[in-house]
């Protein structure tokens, strides 16, 4: 699925990434890389999704020691790559730190049902006296020369001590090298593991994430994109949204600043979430994979374009038209840059048109007659339990915040016939245009 | 060995030693220290990574090496590790980068020459003392910086010795700067936290308080409207950059110098002789040193 990363970031998807804080620099290195899976790695993500369940199900606690080891990993990926040429001391500690890390991860791991590749006994050759301490020397018990020449070493007169210090580094090397090659059977398993830390450690965030915030499995691969319950994250007190989007073309009405956008916008954010595999904010979900993530919006175009704001929704069209495979399309309020007779035709002709596609499109309108080439329609709910009177009673400066707090941000299926709301004309007066000026418009209507 | 520094810093956990030129006589002192410390103490050392020394630590010869005792501990860069020929133990890689790699904090196992530039942040400094501490370190000596940018910081080092050498130039001129180093040095500690402010400078009950640097060009101009018998708060006297003839003009209007993080100087060391030729009278230096500042004063070339 693709998107680019101004609208990732538009839609919250990086907000929800911030969220997470892998312990492991490997965790951290794969988040920065993560990407979503494609229709036909269907079998990969349903693994990663049941993996998170199964780490839901694992302690609190069990799941805080398993971090506090991946917090003392450090990103030695440089040092294990070199296993098998020239290893120098440091790297040598840092392989037999991380090997100490592996051991105590090991009964660790066996309880939560995580799986690590055998390397006990690559820890076992860079710690002969078993000790486990997390230092490393080229020590005498990997040479008995070395034993000779640093007693030598003890005992040295001035003049004989550049010699016998030639000699103890040779030795050492010669050490190291022979460290190095025994360790080269190894390497993969190294290799591995740190790749599955990386996993293990950005799929115990994701649970954590989902445990935070209430979030449930999806079901995947369905025919039909379905959500109960969703809501943004990023926005407090959201009402929770309820959406069934069958393949063709639903349209979205509703009033001005009653949440189309942040409808859209959020149902991306989801079916982004699902795609890289994690569980979406919301009760319930079922989604199929698309291949294509297509929100289209005004706010969302590039100025960078040098196009107009049509003109550069045109060109988002075009694309979309000419696009393959199975697509999610989110247009908001398509063609309402451009003259209402013309831009409602263009609306009407896209909805016709998407409605006839095995694509699921999901269209943000204004104009009429949209809705009656769909094959669904769903309208924000708009201003609840307050009338206009009562909120123009109200200070001016108080009224956006009185509409968005008497704003109904819920949606719910009508018939594909049921009329716009009309309510601009109200939310001119209240956000205080002139008289005068209200006077001529309304005698324009 | 007679102990002539030991008995001045031995009271001290950490000690810093500083410059007040390059060539001074740090490593000659350090190396001095070295061989005083009481046989069963666990040394720990590491030196600031100085940008313009840092390759002559590497190539120079005329720089003397460092020669520590079996045991002791040491954070130095990796990439200095070949130079230092001690048998060793790697205890801890830092995450501190270095542009001689990151610094690694070893334990000798044997007797040897060491090259050392560990970390230059005093945060980065804290955390590695706390390493030291840790791996088992009764005393930390930090081979510190030249001039007055040295640390100044008692979370750091709660002490220091300066070194004054021929290397700076003439004699009088060398007594003076030290002399002046040494009254920045010794600049009585105030204890308290900074106001809370973005302003660079904040004057409240005939304080001023300072945020960063105080310098002449900083102080003159404000020194007018100052009240009679203000006191500059920096926060430590490496913040402290003013010029004698600038400290005078504040003291001629009663006012005075203090810092939040005081440190204690130990002493002086002098060293008579210059790195580029000309040498002082060792007598002569060590007596006018000794008149000029109100600390111990002791020549280590001389005594060895």
């Amino acid at each position: 699925m693709i998107i680019d990363y101004p609208q990732k970031q538009r839609i919250g998807f990086t907000y929800v990434l911030d969220l997470l804080a892998p312990a492991s620099p490997y965790g951290r290195a794969l988040l920065r890389k993560l990407r979503p899976f494609a229709p036909r790695e269907v079998g990969a993500l349903q693994r990663e999704l049941d993996a998170i369940e199964a780490i839901l199900s694992l302690s609190p606690a069990l799941l805080a020691q398993i971090e506090e080891q991946f917090a003392q990993l450090r990103d030695i990926r440089g040092s294990l790559s070199r296993i098998g040429g020239a290893l120098d001391e440091v790297d040598l500690f840092e392989i037999k730190c991380y090997l100490l890390i592996l051991d105590a991860l090991g009964p660790l791991f066996a309880r939560a049902g995580f799986i690590l590749a055998e390397t006990l006994p690559a820890l076992e050759l860079l710690d002969p006296e078993g000790n486990r301490v997390a230092s490393f020397a080229v020590s005498e018990r990997f040479s008995p020369a070395l034993a000779e020449i640093r007693a030598e070493k003890r005992n040295a007169l001035p003049d004989a001590r550049a010699d016998i210090i030639e000699r103890e580094r040779a030795e050492e090397e010669q050490v190291m090298e022979r460290l190095s090659a025994k360790l080269l059977p190894w390497k993969n398993a190294l290799q591995q593991n740190a790749d599955s830390i990386a996993h293990i450690d950005l799929r115990i965030q994701k649970a954590k994430l989902a445990r935070q915030y209430h979030c449930a499995k999806p079901a995947i691969g369905t025919h039909t994109l379905h959500f109960a319950g969703m809501v943004n994250p990023q926005i407090a007190n959201f009402t929770p949204l309820h959406i069934s989007l069958a393949p063709g073309a639903t349209v979205l009405t509703g009033y001005n600043m009653g949440g189309k956008s942040v409808t859209l916008k959020t149902l991306a954010l989801n079916v982004l979430l699902i795609h890289c595999g994690f569980y979406p904010f919301a009760e319930s979900a079922s989604c199929p994979l698309f291949d294509q993530l297509y929100l289209v919006s005004e706010d969302l175009e590039d100025a960078t374009r040098s196009l107009s704001s049509f003109g550069g929704e045109v060109v988002r069209l075009r694309e979309i038209a000419g696009g393959e495979g199975f697509a999610l399309i989110l247009l908001d309020e398509p063609a309402r840059g451009t003259n209402p007779a013309e831009g409602g035709a263009i609306a009407r002709g896209l909805c016709a048109y998407l409605n006839a596609q095995k694509n699921i499109s999901v269209i943000a309108t204004h104009y009429e007659g949209v809705a009656a080439r769909a094959n669904a329609h769903y309208r924000a709910a708009g201003l609840q339990d307050i009338d206009i009177e009562t909120l123009c009673r109200f200070p001016e400066a108080e009224r956006p915040a009185q509409i968005a707090r008497h704003m109904d941000y819920g949606i719910a299926p009508v018939s594909p016939d049921q009329a716009l709301p009309a309510n601009a004309l109200m939310i001119c007066r209240l956000l205080g245009l002139g008289e005068e000026l209200m006077r001529y418009i309304i005698s324009e209507t | 060995m007679d102990q002539i520094i030991f008995p001045h810093i031995h009271r001290f956990r950490a000690t810093a030693l500083a410059g007040i030129c390059k060539n001074a006589g740090k490593t000659t002192v350090l190396n001095r220290i070295l061989r005083e410390v009481p046989a069963d103490e666990t040394l720990a050392l590491t030196s600031i990574g100085r940008d313009g020394e840092t390759w002559d630590l590497v190539t120079g010869t005329q720089k003397p090496g460092i020669f520590v005792r079996q045991g002791t501990l040491l954070a130095t860069a990796a990439g200095l590790l070949r130079h230092c020929d001690i048998t060793r133990e790697i205890l801890a890689a830092t995450g501190v980068a270095t542009p001689l790699g990151e610094v690694i904090v070893l334990r000798a196992l044997s007797d040897g020459q060491v090259q050392l530039a560990g970390p230059s942040v005093t945060e980065q400094l804290v955390s590695l003392s706390q390493l030291f501490w840790r791996f088992g370190a009764s005393r930390i000596l930090i081979d510190g910086a030249v001039g007055r940018k040295s640390l100044c910081s008692r979370r750091v080092a709660e002490a220091t010795v300066l070194c004054a050498g021929a290397s700076f130039g003439g004699m009088e001129a060398t007594l003076a700067e030290t002399a002046h180093i040494c009254r920045i040095l010794q600049t009585p500690a105030l204890p308290g936290d900074p106001p809370d402010t973005r302003e660079k400078f904040v004057l409240c009950d005939k304080q001023l308080h300072v945020r960063g640097a105080v310098t002449d060009h900083f102080l003159l101009p404000l020194l007018r409207g100052l009240p009679e018998g203000v006191t500059v708060i920096a926060q430590d006297a490496s913040r402290l950059l003013l010029s004698a003839s600038a400290l005078h003009k504040l003291e001629l209007r009663g006012g005075s110098l203090a810092v939040r993080d005081g440190i204690t100087l130990a002493a002086v060391a002098v060293n008579p002789y210059s790195a580029y030729g000309s040498s002082f009278d060792a007598a002569e230096f060590l007596q006018k040193m000794t008149a000029r500042v109100d600390v111990p004063v002791i020549d280590v070339g001389s005594r060895q």
